[in-house]
């Protein structure tokens, strides 16, 4: 039988980047120092004896209802673009998912912090120029 | 001048009836709100200007000799976690400080459809994970009975609304006992219905297999007037139970004499003595009214908190996710790159109780940990109902307190996360098991703050548990009036300033 990790196999760092956070060293400090007991307080149902008992993942006994597969009005497009920091075509726009690359040809790739021409590049095929599409109002990003 | 203690109930009534105007109900509490909030911070967004106009809409179809609904033109007040169209919903996080849904929950829209006044958004713990509304992102809600004690959480807003006499209505959600103990905390009911018994469609997910809404009031009879609008079918929520019956008011009314509660009496070893004394002046009244009292033995209490803590952890680690700076919430200005967008919003906007759980969840469910913690976890839960279905037997109810102790001071269990956890003790069964559970007002401690008692019930007993909630209401002494803060200059009178 495999052996129970504790709170002696913790490893915060890991954990935060599983969670997409970064931690500073005031909350690490912190959790370094709160978690493992409460780790180990969880580590007590291994005093229970389950060995037939089946895992419960929901209190209600139900199977994933089926409707009929009929055409039905579902949220509104621009209720939920509304509130995208930002967004243009109906899409929502996000900074690069790959890294830059060096001297890319057009000089789109080399520039980390030009998002507007790579984005300019990417989705506007429609010929607007100057105009890329964003929506009415705000630039939303978030306030410090 | 409106009685600060006129009911929900009483006030639909006179308002249907065209005897009163819900638009001098409305401006009663807005005065009242404008009074004790800046000592109480139970609310995050008040918006005076549209309940008063849906206050004159009522007035309007009252007017016109429509019927506007059972709970025309009674001011509701709705925790921030409940979706909520055009206001804002915050969650009590920087992460979705300016958020407003374009949709109302279901919850609300029933609210609405009722003739029911959105009053205000109420404070709470961060996405719901606290028990003392100390966790929230634009500060703490103090109790309105004692300004250096906690509310409980992580419905504290709501709680203190209620108490404070502001709104006879407001709605709460419990994952753990966050409804039940900051009703018990603040002297109020509150209701944690059966899961899948009120639409979760709108209600912002902290732990989908025990999260639901619940009503909260000063009388179970206002309380279950409210579960009755709330619960019910929804398609939009696909844990929705197929069909569920409301409470019927005459059931309120009822005589209780031959219903059996069972009592754990081995789990008050974990009460504070005052707790004690107020749970037996409770099982006295409830022998008087010619109930019967059985003992019971339940599971550890150990085992029960330690399957909670890894099965909600791990379920708001999920959940929590979606909040990464791209379709909504808080954005991180400066991000060149899609993972240190994630990484910077998420550490901007989320508080530290929310980490310290999104942490814990990621552990129990990475390699090496999900089999021996959380899967494990899933068989405690299951065996742990069945032992709770066994020692029930073919009683009406559990009879318990909700929590071990009385209102804590503020300050005494943020840095101690395991001392904050333990407080759920008592509450966390019937999130565990799905089960319905009601706090009710049962005393005072002897410095005057409010202890509740708890009753766990059967899958279709939200009725049963709210008349016996009515009638040892009826018995034990009776709630003194909400505190007046405006009194003596802003000091708090615990004795009740009486009515003016």
């Amino acid at each position: 039988m495999a052996e129970v990790p504790g709170s002696d196999a913790l490893d915060l760092e890991g954990l935060a980047r599983l969670a997409r956070l970064r931690l500073t060293e005031e909350e690490a400090e912190a959790f370094r120092r709160q978690l493992p007991a409460i780790l180990e307080a969880m580590r007590r149902l291994q005093e229970l004896d389950l060995d037939h008992v089946e895992p419960l993942a929901h209190p209600l006994d139900l199977a994933c209802p089926l409707r009929e597969d009929r055409v039905e009005t579902g949220a509104e497009p621009g209720d939920v673009l509304r509130e995208a920091p930002r967004h243009a075509d109906g899409f929502f726009l996000v900074p690069a998912v790959l890294p830059a690359r060096d001297a890319e040809p057009g000089g789109a790739g080399s520039s980390r912090t030009d998002l507007e021409a790579t984005e300019s590049n990417e989705i506007d095929s429609s010929g607007g120029d100057s105009d890329r599409g964003e929506s009415d109002g705000a630039d939303r990003e978030g306030t410090p | 001048m409106i009685p600060r203690e006129l009911s929900a109930a009483e006030a639909a009534g006179r308002i249907r009836r065209g005897e009163l105007r819900a638009r001098e109900l409305v401006d009663g509490c807005l005065e009242r709100c404008r009074r004790v909030e800046p000592l109480i911070n139970a609310f995050i967004t008040v918006d005076a200007g549209g309940v008063r106009a849906a206050a004159e809409e009522v007035d309007r179809r009252v007017a016109a000799g429509e019927d506007p609904g059972p709970l025309a033109g009674v001011p509701v007040a709705v925790k921030d976690n409940i979706c909520t169209r055009d206001l804002p919903t915050t969650c009590g996080s920087r992460m979705l400080e300016s958020f407003r849904p374009g949709y109302d929950a279901t919850a609300v829209g029933r609210l609405r459809a009722a003739g029911a006044v959105i009053f205000a958004k109420t404070n709470l713990d961060e996405f719901g994970l606290g028990s003392s509304t100390e966790h929230s992102a634009f500060g703490p809600t103090r109790n309105p009975w004692s300004s250096e004690h906690v509310p409980g959480g992580s419905s504290g807003g709501s709680a203190a609304a209620l108490a404070a006499g502001v709104v006879p209505l407001a709605l709460g959600t419990d994952t753990g006992g966050s409804v039940r103990q900051p009703a018990a905390h603040c002297g109020n009911v509150g209701l944690k219905p059966h899961y899948g018994a009120v639409s979760r469609y709108g209600l912002v997910a902290f732990a989908s297999s025990f999260d639901g809404i619940g009503p909260m009031a000063r009388t179970a009879a206002d309380a279950a007037l409210l579960y009755n609008v709330l619960a019910g079918h929804d398609r939009r929520d696909s844990t929705s139970l197929p069909q569920n019956g409301g409470i019927p008011p005459e059931s309120l009314a009822a005589p209780v004499q031959g219903l059996s509660v069972a009592v754990p009496r081995a789990w008050l070893e974990h009460c504070d003595a005052e707790v004690v004394r107020v749970f037996d002046d409770t099982a006295r009244a409830l022998r008087d009214l010619g109930v019967t009292l059985r003992e019971v033995r339940l599971p550890s209490p150990r085992h029960a908190l330690a399957a909670y803590a890894v099965l909600s952890d791990a379920e708001v680690s999920s959940n929590l996710a979606r909040y990464d700076g791209v379709r909504y919430g808080r954005r991180a200005r400066g991000a060149d790159r899609l993972d240190a967008l994630y990484v910077r919003s998420r550490s901007e906007g989320l508080g530290q109780e929310v980490k310290r759980r999104i942490l814990l969840g990621t552990c129990v469910l990475s390699a090496g940990y999900q089999d021996a913690y959380y899967i494990r976890a899933q068989r405690a839960r299951r065996l742990f109902q069945a032992e709770i279905d066994a020692a029930l037997g073919d009683a009406a109810a559990l009879f318990l307190p909700t929590a071990p102790t009385p209102p804590f001071r503020l300050g005494e269990r943020r840095g101690d996360p395991l001392a904050m956890y333990a407080g759920d003790l008592y509450t966390i069964p019937a999130n565990l098991t799905g089960r319905p559970a009601v706090s009710f007002p049962a005393g005072w401690t002897s410095d005057g703050l409010p202890v509740g008692m708890q009753l766990y019930g059967r899958r279709d007993g939200a009725a049963t548990l709210m008349q016996l909630a009515a009638a040892v209401g009826r018995a034990v002494e009776a709630p003194r009036p909400a505190p007046d803060p405006s009194h003596d200059g802003g000091a708090f009178d615990r004795r009740g300033a009486g009515e003016t």
